[in-house]
């Protein structure tokens, strides 16, 4: 039975990377491989399976507050930690915001000034939009495509985790971050135009607060709610689906 | 050095005073005293979180820190590549 699911696997492995390897063909012949969503979802992917593989063996890479929370009601995770995981996520996203804004400082400036944007002003979102979220969708639109963005992610990551899938656990788990990181580049590429696909209250939040006190005032905090609601719904939607549903 | 004063040193226990210190500047001089004692520092850092109520353990101290860098990472990569695509006016479909 190994050696069948070993070999089918490989398979799999090896015609998506020949498909991969001619879909950006492709898309390096048309000239868009380094611009839009995709250069946008496939670098969030990149830096969500380093960051994972990263933290993984040391904290269990949450790296999502809705995340902790849904480990926590379906895996035992101790809530007293929950907490000071959430801190540590919000600072975290915080901290790099504000390298960020001091990295792209003088070209935020040109931008708002070509654009004639006053921060705190209605308008100011169009430079604020690349620190904390805002749907281009009406809220209830934008509250689904968010619970149901981040419940998939959760599906994922809690089925690729439980200790009862084999597949992962004995015979590809160097799999599991690539895999988390593909499928938050595919949700992004599909969510990023709606709502900017945040999935996550802290990678939200964090630069929320910076944007609130770099001058964009109450516009930097307009929907912020949805952005945590509706990411922690989803995710206690997914770990449910996987953990009770589908590895019952 | 005595064996006894070079673990104490290593050790997390508070740092040596008085005899001890000076013994380890006459066997070694300052260089190697820095080598032997920078380990302690680490022991008193440690002490001081245990000391302070409400303060997390060492152990998710060090949890925290892994779940800190890693948001940093996504959010630093993640975000400056939105920066780049907004503001160098390189983008459609957002």
């Amino acid at each position: 039975m190994k050696i069948p699911l070993s070999r089918c696997l490989s398979f799999s492995v090896y015609l998506l990377t020949v498909y991969n390897f001619i879909f950006l063909w492709d898309i390096i012949q048309s000239g868009g491989a380094q611009s839009g969503v995709w250069q946008i979802a496939v670098v969030w992917g990149i830096a969500v399976s380093i960051a994972v593989g990263m933290a993984g063996p040391v904290s269990g890479a949450h790296l999502n507050p809705s995340m902790t929370i849904a480990l926590s009601i379906f895996r035992g995770f101790p809530r007293r930690k929950i907490i000071w995981y959430i801190l540590a996520q919000v600072f975290g996203a915080f901290i790099a915001a504000c390298i960020n804004l001091l990295l792209f400082a003088h070209v935020i400036r040109e931008y708002e000034e070509k654009n004639k944007i006053v921060r705190g002003q209605s308008n100011s979102y169009l430079s604020a939009r690349a620190f904390g979220e805002y749907p281009s969708i009406d809220m209830g639109a934008a509250f689904f495509a968010e619970t149901m963005g981040t419940a998939m992610l959760a599906f994922v990551i809690f089925a690729l985790t439980n200790p009862k899938n084999e597949t992962t656990k004995k015979y590809s788990p160097i799999l599991v971050p690539p895999t988390i990181g593909a499928t938050v580049a595919a949700l992004l590429s599909v969510l990023g135009p709606l709502t900017q696909c945040c999935l996550n209250p802290a990678r939200d939040f964090g630069p929320r607060l910076l944007t609130l006190i770099a001058g964009w005032k109450g516009v930097a905090m307009q929907g912020w709610w949805l952005y945590i609601l509706a990411p922690t719904l989803g995710a206690l939607i997914g770990a449910f689906l996987a953990d009770i549903i589908l590895y019952i | 050095m005595s064996t006894s004063t070079k673990e104490q040193l290593i050790s997390d226990d508070p740092p040596l005073e008085g005899d001890a210190t000076r013994k380890l500047d006459e066997e070694l001089g300052s260089s190697a005293k820095a080598f032997f004692v920078a380990p302690s520092i680490k022991g008193i850092a440690t002490g001081f979180f245990e000391l302070i109520p409400g303060v997390p353990s060492p152990s998710l101290f060090r949890e925290l820190v892994s779940e800190f860098f890693g948001i940093f990472l996504i959010v630093h990569l993640g975000c400056a590549t939105v920066c780049s695509a907004i503001f160098t006016q390189d983008i459609y479909g957002m």
